[in-house]
């Protein structure tokens, strides 16, 4: 038995309806895991984090117990004085360390967005797919950055690897054809 | 061989025919020449450029000298001029002393203060920003460039203007340098056009600048309808340094207007390029130290393609090869036709066609170059030599193969075409036929060894005779194979021809641009009505982002590389969003920053990523060897 043309073109749009339903799906999933991956994984790796320090705490205070503590003078910024720079501008910028407080507000406002974005990708919007695409670049280049500075901790490994994943699946010949109008009127025409 | 065939088949006769009418077939298609507001220069009388010009003598690190001053020369003393030292660069100057106070008079007239408004170029909107940012900026190093190179001096443009308007006074008429020749199947008409002086840099913000500029353009007609009613088949114009299929238009295309027979031609401001269609032109100059940088990006793109599937996205393609046009430093080449009109029954008229076949002494003789000689290694502000020599000395090849310089070799005249695909079919029929009896014995032979192998396969002591049979059946097989194959591309061959002799006879229409690979085409309305937010970008963009670098080299050392690199991508970004292609630079940051960051997980976790990859070869052999079993 053999199938007609508009037979094989009705089930090809079929087929590709079904699969647009597993892109969004998918990208509504992997979007809001990872968001909230950013703000509980990270709170966990602090949480984690703040157990273990008070143990080096101590070491470290007995070891400072042989010299006199001579804590950093800081000035009227809450900046550290000793710190070997010049300008207003290079004293704040050294004072600004990637802490859990910056991570914190890090953490929710990517989560926030991503959180949105996957909300619009699941409404195929082309707009949420860009932003998601956008977050990726964000994050991957804090990454990046957290890496070649003195600030890195190993939490940027895993998030650097989703962030590859996520660029992988939203750069996807099917994600691309689900999010960009024209080549989806080149596939149905 | 080809050339002696090409030799042969200017006959004596013919080309004695053609000399007579040579002065009326120019005539009756001299072209009609569409200038752009604020033109300077127009096609001159050499005799009055040469009266005004010096000749000087160049080696290679040694001052110039002159050999005849200005006011001494003749047209006639160039081509009488002795061979000199082969080293030695001869040039003519056209410019030599500059009066401050013309040129600050001539300078206010650029600024458009008492100057005819009519007759004033304005770039208009959109220049900037048709362009690239990476274009920009390599524009800008070009013009940095400028500095270092050997260049035509700022001042030598306004003088050369200035100097220009007394002959053009004497001269009022202008004039064009023609040649009709029989070259193969065709009678070309050559219109030379010769200017004193290029100002495309100085006067419309293009690449370069040069004393004296020889332009030309060919019209091709079959020399077997010079007794009849002439019509002509094709038309070349000349632009830039290009040749080949993409110059040449049909006589019949729309493109190709014409005014009363004859044809127009819009003319590239400053540059004196030659246009179909009227409009801005982009001209792109290729870096080729750049080109090792291109075969790099050419790979990495084919590979992401390949990786996320998008080898059938055609527009990516076509947008990625354009991400690669900005590793060139583009320039507008303004051919608007909406200044002076020269040629039949317009503004100005041509004078009377001066012949230069059989070339005069002048044409032949003098192989030096045209104006100043500025010794830049790119050339492109030397003038040019004469219309039949390259720089080098060398005989042009639009002089010595003006079919061939626009691919038109290939091309068979319409009235000679059934004529020759009748030769071709029967050539091919010819060639089949042969194929055929080739093939018969092929098959006769290897039917023959095919019975002595069955044969030989009943006997085991005759094994090694075997063997060289069934070697024997190998190649005569391939044999076969090619012939068949052979066979089967001559009969479609053949069958294309008996299509294309029906048309021919029917006297139906055939394509007429299927030969033009890369169209040089104007730019579109869109792009020039771009919007003024976007051009005051393009303006500004690169200036503000050095100043920019700058500011943070000195207050924030520190964090220098984040924050250039964070400037950067934002000026980066706003620039892709004026130029449309937004969600492709956010794709393409995304995947470089996803590339570096897997070489670093790969790096930091090596043993870990082995293991991952081994992994992931082993669940996926195991994954497509159980669908093979379940299906």
């Amino acid at each position: 038995m053999t199938e007609t043309k508009s037979q094989r073109a009705i089930a090809t749009r079929a087929s590709g309806r079904k699969s647009v339903w597993i892109i969004r799906f998918l990208g509504l999933f992997l979007l809001l895991a990872q968001g909230a991956g950013l703000i509980f994984g990270g709170a966990y790796y602090f949480k984690l984090k703040g157990r273990t320090e008070p143990v080096k705490k101590d070491v470290a205070d007995s070891k400072s117990n042989a010299q006199p503590i001579s804590s950093p003078k800081k000035d009227e910024y809450g900046i550290d004085d000793t710190l070997d720079v010049k300008n207003p501008i290079e004293r704040l910028a050294a004072s600004i360390g990637f802490d859990e407080r910056a991570y914190k507000i890090f953490s929710r406002v990517m989560g926030g967005l991503l959180g949105l974005s996957a909300i619009g990708f699941f409404f195929r919007l082309r707009g949420a797919w860009l932003i998601a695409l956008l977050l990726q670049g964000v994050i991957l280049y804090l990454c990046l950055s957290l890496y070649f500075s003195n600030e890195l901790i190993p939490l940027v490994y895993p998030i650097m690897l989703y962030g590859i994943f996520m660029v992988l699946f939203l750069n996807a010949g099917a994600v691309r054809k689900a999010f960009l109008p024209r080549l989806v009127r080149k596939d149905e025409a | 061989m080809k050339d002696e065939e090409k030799n042969k088949s200017v006959g004596p006769g013919t080309q004695s025919a053609i000399g007579e009418s040579a002065n009326k077939l120019l005539l009756r298609f001299e072209p009609v020449l569409c200038f752009t507001k604020g033109e300077k220069f127009f096609p001159l009388d050499t005799a009055g450029y040469v009266e005004n010009c010096s000749l000087w003598e160049r080696l290679p690190n040694r001052e110039a000298i002159c050999l005849i001053p200005k006011g001494q020369l003749t047209l006639e003393k160039l081509g009488k001029l002795e061979a000199g030292n082969p080293k030695a660069v001869r040039f003519l100057r056209f410019v030599e002393e500059v009066n401050i106070k013309e040129l600050a008079t001539h300078q206010l007239q650029q600024l458009g203060i008492g100057t005819d408004e009519k007759n004033i170029f304005r770039a208009g909107r959109g220049r900037l920003a048709r362009v690239g940012y990476f274009s920009r900026f390599a524009d800008t190093l070009f013009s940095f460039l400028l500095f270092a190179r050997g260049r035509v001096p700022w001042s030598t443009a306004a003088a050369a203007a200035i100097a220009y308007k007394p002959i053009e006074e004497k001269y009022s008429q202008p004039r064009y340098y023609g040649r009709v020749v029989h070259h193969g199947n065709w009678i070309v008409l050559q219109y030379w056009f010769f200017y004193a002086f290029n100002n495309w840099r100085s006067g419309f913000f293009g690449t370069n600048d040069h004393e004296a500029d020889w332009e030309m353009i060919c019209i091709y007609i079959s020399d077997a309808v010079l007794e009849k009613d002439i019509e002509p088949e094709w038309v070349a114009y000349a632009s830039h340094d290009n040749h080949g299929d993409d110059l040449r238009r049909h006589w019949n295309d729309t493109e190709v207007k014409k005014i009363d027979g004859h044809p127009v031609i819009y003319v590239g401001a400053g540059s004196h390029a030659s246009y179909f269609r009227a409009g801005e032109y982009m001209t792109e100059l290729p870096m080729p130290f750049l080109s090792p940088v291109i075969r790099v990006v050419e790979r990495v793109q084919n590979l992401w393609r390949k990786l996320v599937s998008q080898s059938d996205d055609e527009e990516t393609q076509e947008q990625e090869s354009k991400l690669l046009n900005i590793l060139r430093v583009p320039f507008v080449d303004y051919a608007r036709g909406d200044g002076l009109m020269v040629g039949p029954k317009q503004e100005k008229e041509w004078d009377e066609p001066c012949l230069i076949e059989p070339p005069p002494a002048w044409v032949r003789n003098y192989r030096g170059l045209w104006g100043l000689y500025t010794g830049d290694p790119f050339a492109g502000e030397d003038a040019p030599a004469g219309a039949m020599h390259n720089r080098d000395g060398s005989i042009r090849s639009s002089w010595y193969d003006p079919v061939g310089w626009s691919g038109l070799e290939k091309v068979v005249p319409a009235d000679k075409a059934i004529a020759i695909t009748l030769r071709q079919k029967e050539k091919i029929q010819t060639r089949i036929e042969t194929l055929r009896e080739q093939l018969k014995e092929k098959r006769k032979e290897l039917e023959g060894i095919g019975i002595e192998a069955a044969a030989l396969r009943l006997q085991p002591d005759l094994q090694k005779q075997l063997e060289l049979h069934n070697k024997k059946i190998e190649e005569l097989s391939g044999e076969v194979k090619s012939l068949r194959g052979q066979l089967a591309s001559d009969k479609a061959l053949l069958q294309s021809l008996t299509g294309y002799e029906k048309k021919l006879s029917n006297g139906e229409p055939l394509p007429l641009r299927e030969h033009i690979r890369h169209e040089h085409a104007p730019a579109s309305e869109a792009e020039l009505n771009r919007n003024r937010l976007a051009e005051i970008w393009a303006a500004a963009s690169i200036g503000l982002m050095l100043i920019g670098f700058v500011a943070l080299l000195i207050v924030a050392k520190q964090f220098l590389i984040n924050a250039i690199i964070t400037i950067a991508f934002i000026v980066l970004l706003i620039e892709s969003w004026f130029r449309k292609n937004f969600s492709r630079f956010v794709a393409n940051v995304s995947v470089v920053l996803a590339l570096v960051s897997g070489l670093i997980l790969f790096y930091q976790f090596f043993q870990y990523s082995i293991i991952a990859v081994v992994l992931a070869a082993g669940v996926y052999i195991l994954w497509e060897n159980l669908r093979e079993l379940w299906t």
